[in-house]
Order: C-alpha cells, then sequence, then structure tokens
C-alpha cells in the first residue's frame, strides 16, 4: 500500500515537471520542473531500495546522493548563465533604444 | 483502520504534490523559489521516512538550504534589475491548445509510469547481493558510505570532478562578463549579528566536522558536511565577513582541488598495491578513507560557497 501510494507521488512528480517545463516559459520556473523530475526519479530509486526484501539496498542511495549534489550544482551553474542571459539581454536592449534615438528625427 | 504510518506517508505525499505543483507553477519568481525550499525540506522527511538517513541530511542541507540560497540569490538579481529600470519581462505564454495537448500527454506519462511502477519487482541484482555480502565485513560501518568511497569511488570521483567543472563554468563566466556584486556590504550593521555569529560558528563547525567523522560508522559523509560548512560560509559571505576578490587566492584554489586531487592521486597509487585503481591497501586504510574524505568535505564546501559567491575569490572583511 504504501509502496503504491509513493509510486503513485513519484510518477506524477514526473508528469508535472514535464508539464511545467513544456508550459512555462519563466527560465526559473523551469529550472524549478527540473529539479522535480530529478527528485521523482530520485524518490523511485530510493523506494526500490527501500522495498527490497533482502533489506535496504545501499547502492541506489549512494547514487542519489551523488545525484543530489550533481543536481545542485547545475542548477548554480543554471542560474549563472540566467544571471548573464539576463544581463546580455539588458544591454542588448540598451544599445537597441539608443540606436533608436540616433536614427530618430531631432 | 489506518495505521499512523501510513497517514504520515499520505500526508507527505499529499504536500509532496501540492508544493511541488504550487512551486512550478506559481506566478512569481520568489514565491516559487520559497514553495521549492518547502518542498526540498518535505523530501528530506520523505527520505526519513524510506530509511535513507544519508539522504534526508543531505537533502536538509543541500537541497533546502543551499539551492534555496542560490535560487533567492537569482531572485535578488532579477529584483535589482527591475529597480534599476528595466521592464519586467514579459514572455508569451503558450496558447491553450498546447497547455491542453501538454497536460493530456503529462496525464498519460504519469498513469504510464505509474502502472510500470506497479507491476515492478523488487530483488536483489548480482551488484546489490555483492555489496551486502562484502559490505557487513567492511571496515567502515555505514553502508552508503562503503558504496560511495569504495565500491563505487569512480562515482564519487567523476562528481567531484562535475562539481569542479561547474565553478570552473561559472568562473569562466564571470571572466567575461564581470556584473556587479549581488551582496554589498550592508552601511549599517545590525547589533545583534556579531553575537549570533558568535554563537553559530562553533556550533555549525561542530556539527559539520561531526557529520563527517561520523559518516563513516553512521549517517553523514562528505556531502552533508561540505554542505553545512559551506551554508557557514554562506553565512559569513553575506554578513561581510567574507569579501568577493577579483583573484583567487593560491590556498582557495588549493583548497577547491584538493578533493579531486588527492582522489586521483590515491587512484593512481592504488596501481602500486594491487591492480585496480581506487582500491584500498591492506593497511592504514581507514587513516586513507579518513584523510581522502577529509580532503573531499574541504573541496565540497568550497565550491559550493563559491558557487553560491559568484566571485572568483573571498578575502576576510572588515569587522566593525
Amino acid at each position: 500500500m504504501t509502496v503504491m501510494l509513493y509510486a503513485t507521488t513519484a510518477a506524477t512528480l514526473f508528469a508535472l515537471g514535464l508539464y511545467a517545463v513544456l508550459v512555462r516559459t519563466g527560465l526559473i520556473h523551469r529550472l524549478l520542473a527540473a529539479n522535480v523530475m530529478a527528485t521523482a526519479v530520485f524518490l523511485f530509486l530510493i523506494l526500490v531500495s527501500a522495498e527490497n526484501p533482502e533489506g535496504v539496498d545501499a547502492i541506489p542511495q549512494a547514487m542519489v546522493l551523488t545525484g543530489i549534489v550533481i543536481a545542485v550544482s547545475l542548477t548554480a551553474f543554471a542560474l549563472a548563465l540566467l544571471r548573464y542571459l539576463q544581463a546580455a539581454d539588458d544591454e542588448e536592449d540598451q544599445t537597441g533604444s539608443q540606436d533608436g534615438r540616433q536614427n530618430g528625427p531631432d | 483502520m489506518i495505521e499512523p504510518g501510513f497517514l504520515l506517508d499520505l500526508l507527505l505525499c499529499l504536500g509532496l504534490l501540492g508544493i511541488a505543483g504550487s512551486a512550478v507553477l506559481s506566478r512569481g519568481q520568489f514565491r516559487a523559489t520559497v514553495l521549492f525550499m518547502v518542498f526540498g525540506l518535505l523530501m528530506a522527511l520523505t527520505w526519513a521516512r524510506l530509511q535513507a538517513p544519508d539522504l534526508a541530511l543531505a537533502e536538509a542541507a543541500i537541497g533546502a538550504g543551499l539551492t534555496g540560497a542560490l535560487l533567492l540569490n537569482a531572485c535578488k538579481a532579477t529584483y535589482t534589475r527591475r529597480q534599476a529600470g528595466e521592464a519586467a519581462s514579459q514572455d508569451d505564454a503558450p496558447g491553450t491548445v498546447f497547455r491542453l495537448v501538454a497536460a493530456g500527454l503529462s496525464i498519460l506519462l504519469a498513469a504510464g509510469l505509474a502502472w510500470l511502477m506497479y507491476s515492478l519487482t523488487v530483488a536483489d541484482g548480482p551488484a546489490a547481493a555483492m555489496a551486502r555480502s562484502e559490505g557487513e565485513s567492511h571496515f567502515l560501518g555505514n553502508p552508503v558510505t562503503v558504496v560511495l568511497l569504495d565500491f563505487r569511488a569512480y562515482d564519487t570521483l567523476l562528481e567531484m570532478a562535475v562539481l569542479l567543472l561547474a565553478l570552473i563554468g561559472v568562473h569562466i563566466l564571470i571572466r567575461h562578463y564581470r556584473l556587479p556584486d549581488l551582496h554589498p556590504p550592508a552601511p549599517v550593521s545590525p547589533p545583534m549579528l556579531t553575537p549570533l555569529l558568535t554563537v553559530a560558528t562553533p556550533l555549525m563547525l561542530m556539527a559539520g566536522l561531526y557529520l563527517f567523522w561520523a559518516g563513516s560508522q553512521s549517517p553523514g559523509g562528505a556531502f552533508q558536511s561540505g554542505a553545512l560548512l559551506a551554508a557557514l560560509g554562506v553565512l559569513y559571505r553575506l554578513t561581510g565577513r567574507l569579501v568577493p576578490t577579483g583573484t583567487a587566492s593560491p590556498g582557495l584554489r588549493l583548497i577547491l582541488v584538493i578533493g579531486l586531487a588527492l582522489f586521483s592521486l590515491f587512484a593512481c597509487a592504488a596501481l602500486i598495491w594491487s591492480s585496480a585503481p581506487l582500491q584500498y591497501p591492506e593497511t592504514a586504510a581507514y587513516s586513507l578513507v579518513l584523510l581522502i574524505e577529509f580532503a573531499l568535505t574541504l573541496s565540497i564546501a568550497a565550491t559550493l560557497l563559491m558557487l553560491f559567491s559568484g566571485s572568483l575569490g573571498l578575502a576576510r572583511g572588515q569587522t566593525s
């Protein structure tokens, strides 16, 4: 019963993340949604580990621990990229508006 | 009659779904960030329920803590940008048809995945059986640490490489285009700040080092400990005790690479006493593990702190 509960949660979280990645246009929200998808995969792996009849399996746990650290480093890199993307956009806007002023009638 | 344990599981699952849904579908960036941090905390509880205390510790420190700090950083960047007079970029939302199609496909996917998961039977594979039988007589008591530092040490080695690579990527961006510092020192420091830090520093240091020390025998380890020490660094960075600099000092560079360097060195050196890399020697294996894990802890803490700081280097600031 508990297994089915967590399995349903993992499946729904994954689909929810995918839906948000598809329909959200804000990049931060997309990043969060991708993180939710990753968490759903982790949840499934740990569920498999916890439901092992022989006892808790340490290998998936170690894999997920590695995964969490990789996810945070990727999130950090993506957020840095995002900030620089915004800065580049701003710069483009400014030069664009200056050009417009120069070309317009005085 | 419903068992209390199942009721807790049910509440956790409903909470996870509700919080995740409102986080990714919410309007504002700040709102989404805070909800995502709550999601991380609920996830930590879920790991504890699923008999994974190592993960619960890591998720609480990394997933809910440091990711949250990084996301709040991004919120602040957007906020300062809007204040500077930049118009908030209005992205054009996709049409209703697209939304409906995406929702339909996602529901189908969820149903398919759930069906697959129900029909899965779990049993020990050859790797799990080996890990179980070998792990019982292993000199490290924590099965997760055994896998991380011995059986699948490759993964940990490459993970350190990924962590360093992410930092190098951020540093390339910083070198390419310098943005204003997100956390300029406040003109007036609140009076309770110094007492708070005086209390928090030894507590966090002790908890972090304890997690490192306990990691070989019980839940804990380099990642949890590194994340906690990085959080202490974030506190110092936010309060102006650490200020960003344009170049990384040699000491900082050393700390950033020492985990990966020492681990790689050990991988090569292992070929002297055995036929495979990353094999521990018969004698002094435990001290070697402690040494490597301590180096990993330092590197992880420094890397996470530098990822948060968004600067090439850090220096001691003036404490008024």
